[in-house]
C-alpha cells in the first residue's frame, strides 16, 4: 500500500508555507538569471545560446578565478573540516568549558567583517599588491577564524546527544578510542558533518566581502577568486556573464552534491 | 479578626496548602488568595495634584514656545529650520535635522529654490548683515551689510545675488526692495517702484527666478514684476481674501501664483495673475496662521510653528497632466543655471513630462537599475570617480546611447570646438562632458629667471624637460638654495603615458615598453636628486590652494583656471601626438534602455544646445563654443572676487581643449587603494623594485581590469 | 592528556577572542588601529562621543533592528516548519527542492540581484522593508539547518510518538522540537546575525533613509570607526548572552513538573518546621 504523503493537514500546511516563499524569493529569480545567461546583454536581451559560456570558458580571468576558488576552497575546506572536528571533540570532552565556549566560538561569525578586517590588515600587512602565500594565509586564517566555530559547536552538541551506553558498551568490549570514534561516533555524526561541509562551502563562496576589504577590488592573481570576476562583471554591467558564471557554479554544485549524496547513501547514511 | 495579622495568615495559608496538596492543584493558590484580600487602597490626593501641575507646565511651555523666534525655509533637497538660536538643516533623505550654525540673532532667512544654500539676515554690533550658508556650513558668498534703515519683515531669495526684502522704513511700511546678495556697493538696493504701482502697504510677496509677485492686503492689489528690472509684466489685478502668496508656474505666457484664503479652513488657491481669477485646487488646511513655501516640484504648507504640515506636487495642483517623469540621476553635479535652462527648453516641447533630479551615491544601485531596465534612470552620471566603470565600457555593452546618432546633436556640433575626444570611443560620442579639468603646470617665474629658463610657449617635449631637469640638478649642486623641480601631481608624466597607451574600448594596454621604462627611470632620477615634492608632502597651507607654489619649487602640476598666471602646458613625448594633454571630469550618459528614447534624446539635445552651454562657468571650463560672445558678460562681482582673466592662459587653455585625452590613471582604473599604490611607487623610487617590475605590475593590473 | 586539552582549549578560546579584544581596546583610543603605528595612543572616550553624536548613524541602527527583528520573527517559524516538511514529506520533488535550496545558498548574491530587483518593482515591494524581510524569512539556510538537525533524531522517537498521536506535526512540536532547542537557539542567533549584517538587499531594494547600519559602517573611515564597530556588535553579543543565560536557567530549573514538586516539598518542610515550633 502506498504511504500517504502527509499524516495530517498540519504537516501539509508546513510545506505550503515554505514552497511559495522559496519559489518567489529564490527559485524564480534564479530561473530569470539562467535566462539572462543565454542573452546578448541585459540591455539587448537577444538570445545567443551558449555564446556567453564559450566566452567565459575562454576568458583567462574566469579560469583564473575558478581555479583559485577550487584551490583556495579546497585548502580552506580541508583545514576547516579538520579544525571543526578537532575543536568539536575538544568541546565534547569538556562539557563545562563547552558551555563557556559556545558564545566565544560563535562571536567571530556574528560580528561584521569590516570590524575584524582592520586587525588582519595590521597583522598581515595586506594590500592589493600582496602576492603569494601570505595573501592566501591571511584569507584562509580569516575564514577559519570566522566560520569554524559554529560547525564545531553543532558537532559537539550532536556528540553529546549520542547515548552514553553505546560508548560504554564498546569500551567494555575492548574497543579503543580510535575504534570508538571511527565505528560508533563518526557514522552517527555524518549527517552533521554533511551539514557542516555545506555550511563551509556556503561561507567560502561568500568570502568576497572579506577579500575585498583585505585586498581591494583587484587583488593579486593568487587570491583572485571567481567572486571577484562576478562582482566586476556586475559593476561593468555584463550581467550575462554574471548569469553564465552562476549557471556554471550551480552545475558544479549540483554535480558535487550528487556525488556526495551517492557516496553517503552507499555508506548507508541518508542525506 | 484582621486579615493582616501574620499568624492568621499563616493558618489560612496552611489550610489552603493542605487542601491544594490533596487536590494536586495550582502551587501558588494560597499566595493568590491572600494577595487579593489584603490589597491596599491608594490615596486620592496625589491624583488631583498631578493633572493640575501638568496643565500649568504645559501652559508655560506653550507660552515659551509661542514667544520663541522660529523660522524655516525650503531648499531644493532639504528643509532649514531656525529655533532657539540654532540653524538646522534636514536633507530629504535624512530622518532628523542637524545643527549647522548657532546664532541667536537671525532676523529673516530664505533658501534658494534650486539649491540648498540659505541666505539669512543677522544682527551684529554694527547693524545687519546678509550672509549665506550651505548645509555643509560653508559660506556661499562673502556677505554684505544691510542698511539699518530697514525694519525687515521678510526675506525671499530666488538664486544667488537675486533677492527681495519686505521691510518698513522711515518712508513707509510694507515696502519691497531688491537686494544683491554679493555687495551693496556694486548693485545698490532698489525699491520696487514703477509706473502703475506704489511700493507701500505690501502684506505678502513671493519670487521665483524671473518673477516677483506682490500683494497689498488692504486693497487686494496683486502685481507681477520681472525680477531683474522690476517692471510690471501687466496691469495689477484685484484679488480679495488671500493671506499668503507663493510663486507658481508659467503657462502660455501667464504667471500663476499659489495662495491661501483667509477663511477657515483655508483653501489653497491658484491665481491667474493676469485676470485675477481664483481657482480652488480642492486642498484645504484647518490650521490657522499658515504660510506657503516651495521647492522646484513641491508646494508646502508651513504652520505658524514653522513645521511642514502638508505638501503637494505642483504639477498635480496645476491640473497639468503629467504623462510620465524623466529622471536625471546625479544631475546636481551639472551647473544649476545650465540644468534649469535645459529643463525649461525641454518642457517647451514636452510640457507633460516632468523632469526630476535624483541623487544616487552607490554605483551598484545605478548598475542594478540600468540592467533591470526599470524606470527611474533616464540620464545619469556616476558620482564616484571609479575609473573601472568607464563610459567606454558602458558604451561597448550597449548600456548607454550613441549621442552622435542623434541628428539634433550632430547639427549643433559645428558650433563647438572639437572637445569630444575624452567622451568618444570608436569614433562615436557616448557622453556629454560636464567639466574638462585640464592638468596644467604653473611656473614660479622668479625661480625660472634665476636659473635662466625661458618658459616654453605651446608644445614642448620630454627631452626638453630632461634638459630642464639637468639644469636644476646642476644648480642644486653648485648653490646652497636648493630648487625643487616639480611639486603637486608629480607622477604626471607617467599618467600621461598610461592615458595615451590604454585603450579601454578595445581592451588593450601596453606599458612594458622602453618609453614607459624610460619615464619611470626619469621619475626615479628626479626622486634621487630630491627634485620632487608630492601632494602628500606639501604642508597644509601649501596644499589648500592649487595656485600656491612652495617658494623653492619651480613647477607645480595641478588643475588651474584661466585666471592664473605663468601657466604652461606639460611636455609631451611626441609633438605629433594629436591628443596629448590630460583632462578629468564628469560625464553625463543617456540610458540606452530608457522607456522614453525620444524624450531622453531631446533632453540631451537641450543640454548640448549652445544656449545652455553658454551658461557654463567659463573660468572653470574654458571656451567650449567657438563664438565667445555667446557667453555674455561676466558678473562684475565675480571678477572682483576671482580676479581678471589672463589672456595668455585663456588662449593656452582653449587651445588645449581641442587636444585632450581623458586621464586614465592606472591606480584609479584598477581601483588600487591609494595607500597601496603610493607604497608601490615609493618602493620603485627608493630602488626596492626596478622600473621594469613596476611596469610589469601595472601592466598586470590593467590587463586584469580590461581583460575580464 | 586531559590537562593539555584543557590548556589547548583555553588557548583556542583566547585566539578566537583576541581580535575582538583588540578592537574593543582600539575603540577607547584616539587614533585607533593604524597600519603605520600599530600601537595604541592614550585611552579616551572620544570615539564613542563622536559616534553617539552622529544622528544619522544612530538612525541606521534603528533600521538594522527593524530589519533583523522582523526577519527573525518571521524567519524562525518558517525555518522550523520548513525543515520539518523537508524531513517528513514523501513528495517526489522534495529532494529536488532541497537541491535547489542548497544551490541558491551557494550562489553569490550578485547572481540574482537584477531579477530580485525587477521582481520587487513588479510586486510593488520596492522601497519597503517587507521586501528585505521576505528575502531573509525564506532564506534556505533556516529550513536546511532544521532538516539536518532532524536527521540526528532517531526514527524510533517518531514511532514512539505515533503510538499516542496520529499527527507528525504534533509529535514534532511536543516531543522532538524541545530536544533541538540548543540547535534552534543557535539558528536564531545565526538568522539574526545574517539579517543584521545584510548589505546587498537593503542597498538595491530600500531607499537611503531606510538603509541599515551595515551599509553605513562600510563608509565610516573616521574617528569613530572602531567605536561604531563595537556598538554594532553589541546587539549580537547581547543576543548570544541572553541565549547562554536562558540555556543555563533552563538547565537549572528543569521541567515544569519538577518545578512544582520542588516548590511543594519546600512548603511542606516549612509547615512541618512551624508546627514543630508551635508544638514546642
Amino acid at each position: 500500500m502506498k504511504k500517504p504523503a502527509f499524516r495530517s493537514r498540519g504537516a501539509g500546511l508546513a510545506g505550503w508555507i515554505l514552497i511559495p516563499g522559496i519559489l518567489a524569493c529564490y527559485f524564480l529569480p534564479l530561473t530569470m538569471t539562467f535566462g539572462y545567461a543565454t542573452m546578448n546583454t541585459a540591455f539587448d536581451r537577444q538570445f545567443v545560446g551558449l555564446e556567453n559560456f564559450r566566452y567565459l570558458l575562454s576568458n583567462r580571468y574566469f579560469i583564473l578565478g575558478a581555479g583559485n576558488l577550487l584551490s583556495i576552497g579546497a585548502e580552506s575546506f580541508t583545514l576547516g573540516m579538520a579544525t571543526m572536528l578537532g575543536l568539536g571533540f575538544l568541546l565534547y570532552s569538556h562539557p563545562r568549558l563547552m558551555r563557556r565556549g559556545i558564545g566565544i566560538l560563535l562571536l567571530p561569525m556574528l560580528i561584521p567583517s569590516v570590524s575584524a578586517i582592520n586587525i588582519w590588515k595590521v597583522v598581515f600587512h595586506t594590500n592589493t599588491l600582496m602576492p603569494g602565500a601570505n595573501a592566501r594565509l591571511a584569507l584562509i586564517t580569516l575564514f577559519l577564524w570566522q566560520h569554524t566555530g559554529i560547525g564545531a559547536i553543532l558537532l559537539a552538541l550532536v556528540l553529546r546527544n549520542l547515548p552514553g551506553e553505546m560508548l560504554d558498551a564498546a569500551a567494555l568490549e575492548g574497543a579503543g578510542r580510535l575504534r570508538i570514534f571511527f565505528h560508533i561516533q563518526l557514522p552517527n555524526i555524518l549527517g552533521v558533518l554533511a551539514m557542516d561541509s555545506i555550511l563551509l562551502i556556503m561561507f567560502f563562496l561568500r568570502i568576497f566581502k572579506e577579500s575585498y576589504l583585505l585586498f581591494g577590488q583587484y587583488p593579486s592573481e593568487d587570491v583572485y577568486l571567481l567572486q571577484h570576476y562576478m562582482n566586476h562583471q556586475y559593476l561593468k554591467m555584463n550581467f550575462q556573464h554574471v548569469a553564465a558564471s552562476a549557471v556554471l557554479l550551480a552545475l558544479f554544485a549540483c554535480v558535487g552534491y550528487l556525488a556526495l549524496y551517492r557516496l553517503i547513501r552507499r555508506e548507508g547514511i541518508l542525506v | 479578626m484582621k486579615m493582616n495579622d501574620q499568624n492568621v495568615r499563616n493558618q489560612i495559608t496552611r489550610a489552603i496548602d493542605e487542601a491544594n496538596w490533596d487536590l494536586n492543584g495550582c502551587p501558588f493558590l494560597a499566595e493568590k488568595i491572600m494577595e487579593e484580600n489584603t490589597s491596599q487602597t491608594h490615596t486620592l490626593s496625589r491624583k488631583k495634584l498631578i493633572p493640575m501641575i501638568s496643565l500649568a507646565l504645559l501652559l508655560i511651555v506653550v507660552t515659551a514656545f509661542a514667544l520663541m523666534n522660529r523660522q524655516s525655509a525650503v531648499g531644493a533637497y532639504g528643509f532649514w529650520s531656525y529655533e532657539d538660536g540654532r540653524l538646522m538643516f534636514q536633507g530629504e533623505n535624512d530622518q532628523t535635522s542637524r545643527i549647522v550654525l548657532e546664532d541667536d540673532r537671525i532676523l529673516a532667512m530664505d533658501a534658494e529654490t534650486k539649491s540648498d544654500t540659505l541666505y539669512y539676515i543677522t544682527r551684529d554690533t554694527e547693524g545687519m548683515q546678509l550672509l549665506s550658508i550651505t548645509p555643509g556650513g560653508y559660506a556661499a558668498t562673502p556677505g554684505r551689510r544691510i542698511n539699518s534703515k530697514y525694519n525687515i519683515q521678510e526675506l525671499r531669495v530666488s538664486e544667488m545675488a537675486n533677492g527681495y526684502i519686505l521691510a518698513d522704513t522711515s518712508t513707509g511700511s510694507g515696502q519691497l526692495y531688491q537686494i544683491a546678495g554679493m555687495d551693496e556697493s556694486l548693485t545698490p538696493d532698489m525699491p520696487l517702484v514703477t509706473d502703475g504701482w506704489q511700493n507701500q502697504g505690501i502684506t505678502t510677496f513671493a519670487i521665483d527666478q524671473d518673477t516677483v509677485y506682490a500683494y497689498r492686503g488692504e486693497t487686494g492689489d496683486l502685481a507681477v514684476f520681472t525680477a531683474y528690472d522690476r517692471k510690471l509684466k501687466h496691469s495689477p489685478v484685484t484679488v480679495h481674501g488671500i493671506t499668503c502668496l507663493e510663486a507658481g508656474y508659467q503657462e502660455n505666457g501667464v504667471d500663476y501664483a499659489f495662495a491661501l484664503s483667509d477663511q477657515s479652513p483655508a483653501q489653497l488657491l491658484l491665481i491667474n495673475t493676469k485676470t485675477g481669477e481664483k481657482m480652488d485646487t480642492g486642498e484645504r488646511t484647518a490650521m490657522a496662521g499658515c504660510r506657503l513655501d516651495r521647492d522646484q516640484h513641491t508646494l508646502y504648507v508651513i504652520s505658524d510653528s514653522e513645521k511642514r504640515v502638508v505638501s503637494f506636487r505642483i504639477s498635480q495642483l496645476s491640473g497639468k497632466k503629467t504623462l510620465h517623469d524623466l529622471t536625471i540621476v546625479n544631475g546636481d553635479i551639472l551647473e544649476d543655471a545650465c540644468l534649469q535652462a535645459a529643463i525649461r527648453m525641454f518642457n517647451e516641447k514636452y510640457p507633460d513630462v516632468e523632469v526630476f533630479l535624483r541623487y544616487v551615491d552607490d554605483d551598484r544601485i545605478i548598475a542594478t537599475e540600468l540592467m533591470a531596465g526599470e524606470t527611474g534612470i533616464d540620464l545619469f552620471m556616476y558620482r564616484s570617480n571609479a575609473e573601472y566603470i568607464t563610459g567606454e565600457m558602458l558604451f561597448r555593452n550597449g548600456a548607454i546611447r550613441d549621442l552622435s546618432a542623434i541628428p539634433e546633436i550632430l547639427a549643433v556640433l559645428p558650433e563647438y570646438r572639437n572637445i569630444w575626444n575624452p567622451v568618444s570611443a570608436g569614433g562615436k560620442i557616448y557622453g556629454l562632458p560636464i567639466n574638462q579639468n585640464i592638468s596644467l603646470w604653473k611656473v614660479n617665474q622668479e625661480l625660472a629667471e634665476r636659473i635662466g629658463w625661458e618658459l616654453p610657449r605651446g608644445c614642448w617635449t620630454i627631452e626638453e624637460f630632461e634638459q630642464l631637469m639637468d639644469r636644476v640638478i646642476e644648480w642644486n649642486e653648485t648653490h646652497e638654495d636648493q630648487i625643487i623641480l616639480l611639486c603637486g601631481e608629480t607622477e604626471y608624466l607617467m599618467s600621461q603615458y598610461e592615458s595615451t597607451h590604454i585603450d579601454i574600448y578595445a581592451g588593450t594596454v601596453n606599458l612594458r615598453t622602453d618609453e614607459y621604462i624610460h619615464l619611470l627611470e626619469l621619475q626615479k632620477k628626479m626622486a634621487d636628486h630630491h627634485l620632487l615634492l608630492s601632494r602628500r608632502d606639501l604642508r597644509p597651507d601649501q596644499s589648500i590652494k592649487e595656485s600656491i607654489i612652495p617658494q623653492n619649487a619651480l613647477i607645480r602640476s595641478g588643475l588651474y583656471r584661466i585666471d592664473e598666471e605663468n601657466i604652461i602646458l606639460p611636455p609631451v613625448p611626441d609633438p605629433a601626438e594629436s591628443n596629448p594633454w590630460l583632462a578629468t571630469g564628469w560625464c553625463m550618459y543617456v540610458n540606452a534602455n530608457s522607456p522614453w528614447p525620444e524624450e531622453t534624446a531631446y533632453m540631451m539635445t537641450c543640454l548640448f544646445s549652445p544656449d545652455v552651454m553658454s551658461r557654463r562657468s567659463y573660468r572653470d571650463n574654458g571656451q567650449w563654443l567657438k563664438d565667445k560672445s555667446r557667453y555674455g558678460e561676466e558678473d562684475p562681482a565675480l571678477t572682483m572676487m576671482e580676479g581678471e582673466l589672463n589672456p595668455e592662459t585663456e588662449a593656452l587653455y582653449n587651445d588645449a581643449l581641442e587636444h585632450l585625452t581623458r586621464s586614465k590613471r592606472i591606480n584609479m582604473l584598477a581601483d588600487l587603494p591609494y595607500a597601496d599604490w603610493v607604497d608601490l611607487l615609493e618602493s620603485m623610487l627608493m630602488g626596492q623594485i626596478s622600473p621594469e617590475e613596476y611596469a610589469r605590475i601595472m601592466q598586470g593590473k590593467t590587463e586584469m581590469t580590461l581583460g575580464e | 592528556m586531559k590537562r593539555i586539552s584543557v590548556v589547548l582549549l583555553h588557548v583556542i578560546f583566547f585566539l578566537f577572542l583576541l581580535p575582538l579584544l583588540i578592537l574593543a581596546v582600539a575603540s577607547f583610543t584616539e587614533d585607533g588601529l593604524s597600519q603605520d603605528q600599530g600601537v595604541f595612543s592614550r585611552l579616551t572616550f572620544q570615539q564613542y562621543r563622536v559616534f553617539f553624536q552622529n544622528q544619522e548613524l544612530l538612525l541606521r541602527f534603528r533600521n538594522s533592528a527593524l530589519l533583523a527583528g522582523g526577519s527573525l520573527l518571521a524567519g524562525l517559524p518558517v525555518a522550523i516548519l520548513g525543515g520539518f516538511w523537508l524531513n517528513k514529506s514523501h513528495c517526489r520533488f522534495v529532494a529536488f527542492f532541497r537541491l535547489g535550496m542548497m544551490v541558491s545558498l551557494l550562489l553569490p548574491v550578485q547572481s540574482v540581484m537584477v531579477p530580485v530587483f525587477r521582481f520587487a518593482r513588479w510586486t510593488g515591494l520596492y522601497g519597503r522593508p517587507l521586501a528585505v524581510i521576505l528575502m531573509q524569512t525564506f532564506l534556505p539556510l533556516g529550513p536546511l539547518t532544521i532538516f539536518f538537525l532532524l536527521r540526528t533524531i532517531p526514527e524510533e522517537q517518531w514511532e514512539a510518538g505515533l503510538l499516542d498521536c496520529k499527527s507528525y506535526l504534533r509529535i514534532f512540536i511536543r516531543a522532538i522540537l524541545p530536544q533541538m532547542i540548543p540547535g534552534v537557539m543557535i539558528l536564531c542567533l545565526f538568522l539574526f546575525a545574517e539579517a543584521w549584517n545584510l548589505v546587498e538587499w537593503p542597498l538595491i531594494l530600500l531607499p537611503e533613509d531606510m538603509w541599515p547600519a551595515s551599509l553605513a559602517l562600510n563608509d565610516i573611515n573616521g574617528q569613530e570607526s572602531h567605536a561604531a564597530s563595537v556598538c554594532y556588535c553589541l546587539p549580537i553579543l547581547a543576543a548570544s548572552g541572553l541565549m547562554a543565560v536562558g540555556g543555563r536557567k533552563k538547565r537549572n530549573e528543569g521541567s515544569p513538573l519538577r518545578k512544582k514538586r520542588v516548590f511543594l516539598d519546600k512548603r511542606r518542610k516549612k509547615r512541618d518546621n512551624t508546627e514543630q515550633r508551635l508544638g514546642a
